[in-house]
């Protein structure tokens, strides 16, 4: 069951995000992408300090066909 | 007489134009010492003699027939795992991809065939590029050390004196990691300068491509035959090349080096700062104009590194992770299974934000030409050495040790060039790194390059 309360993400909680990520993941595997994916989501967690505002991200759609003369 | 694989591409080069040295001497003698250091090294995944002595020969043949084709005619050199080299295998030095072979060459050695270079062989990387201590390889200065990574194959081979250039790929640091570890030059160029056709990618949006070499001038040579617009590669940019040998034999007189105040000397080690800033202080003394800037986002710039590379690398793995999951080391492993389970809406905060860092990145650059900064902030760790103790109550993982002071040039783009600048007392090589504006190479080798003029660090090579 996902703890909704606590940021901290356990390897109980992987199991539903490997379902929505259609992952199949072995039972061993629980423990090991736990600590793992804990430490991204907490290091992604700075980027709520930046005020985007209006920003648009920095990919762009170019509709050219460039590999055609 | 210095040995021929001691010589750098340059040097070598002049010798095979006059006729002294011919390229299968000097392929041999790099193929003698790849023998001699591979037992301990193991920089290669691929030693391709029979091919690389048959396109010696042709290079011979080529050169006496009174067709000279530049300073890589002739001369060995070593493609990291990740490209593709027609005929041969591109394993990207995991399980994963034993069988899969190239039918044609990625843009690069296409491009350096036409300049006439010889390839030795194919170097390691760390699996898929998806890391940075290259677990298969050794570092020629102490081979109880690693690499450094990804391209650890490339650093280890252009160290110890068996390639005269390997080329390698940087997502988060992996040209100029191996480079500074091993004490070689690293030249990571402006994002889009230079295609990555037919190189495995690791993160679409961070990838470069370039050489490693043991002087900034053997680099601006190679940078000669690698920079140009491929539209097979959707990264990259049309914007006109330059003869990049033209900013080699200057100095730094006038030109505005930017010294950060905060970020890149944050937990490094006081013999990788004493160094760096010894180099700075030496560009000050042949008349640049220094000052300090400050490093704009710095608490994202990991962030940004990560969210793109972990949602990027994840995606393109997708398919292979469930066909062949235990085919993957762990550590690579992990991440990519952990990279399926972060937010989407992460990846376009992290895009969204980059936008913003290369703004003001773009203003750190009102003022200056380049900034100066250690390439990494630490010497080669120990094989096994999880952490770095900095002292201070905080052990940090190598992984982030090593990426955060490349992630900034990777993050913005801009191009960079990790250059040699002293030994720990240990013994293990030191280097600084330049970041100039985008597509601002020349001058980055024209600093870099100086400094080289002044300084004999680059003409040092390990006892094995």
């Amino acid at each position: 069951m996902i703890d909704s309360v606590s940021k901290e993400v356990k390897s109980g909680d992987i199991p539903v995000l490997a379902k929505a990520a259609r992952l199949d993941l072995a039972p061993d595997r629980l423990d090991i992408v736990a600590p793992a994916l804990d430490s991204v989501l907490h290091l992604f967690d700075a980027l709520d300090a930046v005020d985007l505002g209006e920003t648009p991200p920095t990919n762009s759609f170019d509709p050219r066909w460039r590999d055609r003369s | 007489m210095t040995a021929l694989t001691e010589m750098s591409l340059r040097e070598v080069a002049a010798k095979i134009k006059s006729g002294e040295v011919s390229p299968v001497e000097v392929t041999q003698a790099c193929l003698d010492r790849a023998t001699a250091t591979e037992p301990t090294l193991n920089a290669f995944s691929n030693i391709m003699t029979e091919s690389a002595v048959a396109e010696a020969k042709a290079a011979e043949a080529e050169i006496k027939s009174g067709t000279y084709r530049g300073e890589l005619h002739g001369v060995p050199v070593g493609i990291k795992e990740l490209y593709d080299v027609a005929g041969a295998a591109t394993t990207s030095s995991s399980a994963v991809r034993e069988n899969w072979r190239a039918e044609t060459d990625s843009a690069s050695v296409a491009q350096l065939r036409a300049a006439g270079a010889v390839i030795l062989g194919k170097t390691h990387t760390h699996e898929f590029a998806y890391g940075i201590s290259t677990p298969t390889t050794r570092n020629p200065w102490n081979t109880d050390c690693i690499p450094g990574g990804s391209s650890g194959g490339s650093g280890s081979s252009v160290a110890a004196g068996s390639t005269f250039m390997s080329m390698g790929s940087d997502t988060g640091g992996s040209i100029r990691i191996p480079a500074a570890v091993c004490g070689t030059v690293g030249l990571k160029p402006t994002f889009g300068r230079c295609s990555r056709a037919g190189v495995t990618s690791l993160s679409w949006s961070l990838d470069h491509v370039g050489p490693l070499t043991r002087t900034v001038a053997d680099a601006a040579v190679c940078l000669n035959a690698l920079a140009g617009y491929d539209p097979r590669d959707p990264g990259s940019v049309d914007v006109p090349t330059e003869d990049y040998t033209a900013a080699l034999g200057k100095d730094v007189n006038g030109l505005r080096i930017g010294v950060p105040s905060n970020y890149y000397f944050d937990n490094c080690d006081p013999e990788v700062e004493a160094a760096v800033r010894a180099a700075i202080d030496l560009m000050c003394a042949e008349g640049a104009i220094i000052s300090e800037v400050d490093i704009p986002y710095p608490d994202q710039i990991m962030s940004i590194e990560f969210a793109l590379c972990l949602a990027e690398a994840s995606e393109y793995h997708r398919l292979m992770l469930r066909d062949n999951p235990d085919l993957y080391t762990e550590d690579v492993r992990v991440f990519l299974e952990a990279g399926e389970m972060m937010p989407a809406t992460r990846y376009v905060q992290a895009l969204r934000a980059r936008n913003l860092m290369q703004q003001a990145w773009a203003r750190v650059y009102d003022d200056i030409d380049l900034i100066v900064a250690p390439a990494v902030p630490a010497p080669a760790a120990k094989v096994g050495q999880e952490v770095f103790d900095w002292g201070n109550g905080i052990e940090e993982p190598i992984t982030p040790v090593y990426v955060r002071l490349s992630a900034p040039a990777n993050v913005t783009g801009l191009p960079a060039i990790a250059t040699p600048c002293g030994f720990t007392a240990s013994g293990l090589p030191v280097a600084f790194q330049a970041i100039a504006r985008p597509f601002g190479e020349a001058t980055a080798i024209q600093a870099c390059d100086a400094y080289q003029n002044i300084t004999d660090w680059h003409t040092l090579h390990p006892e094995l």
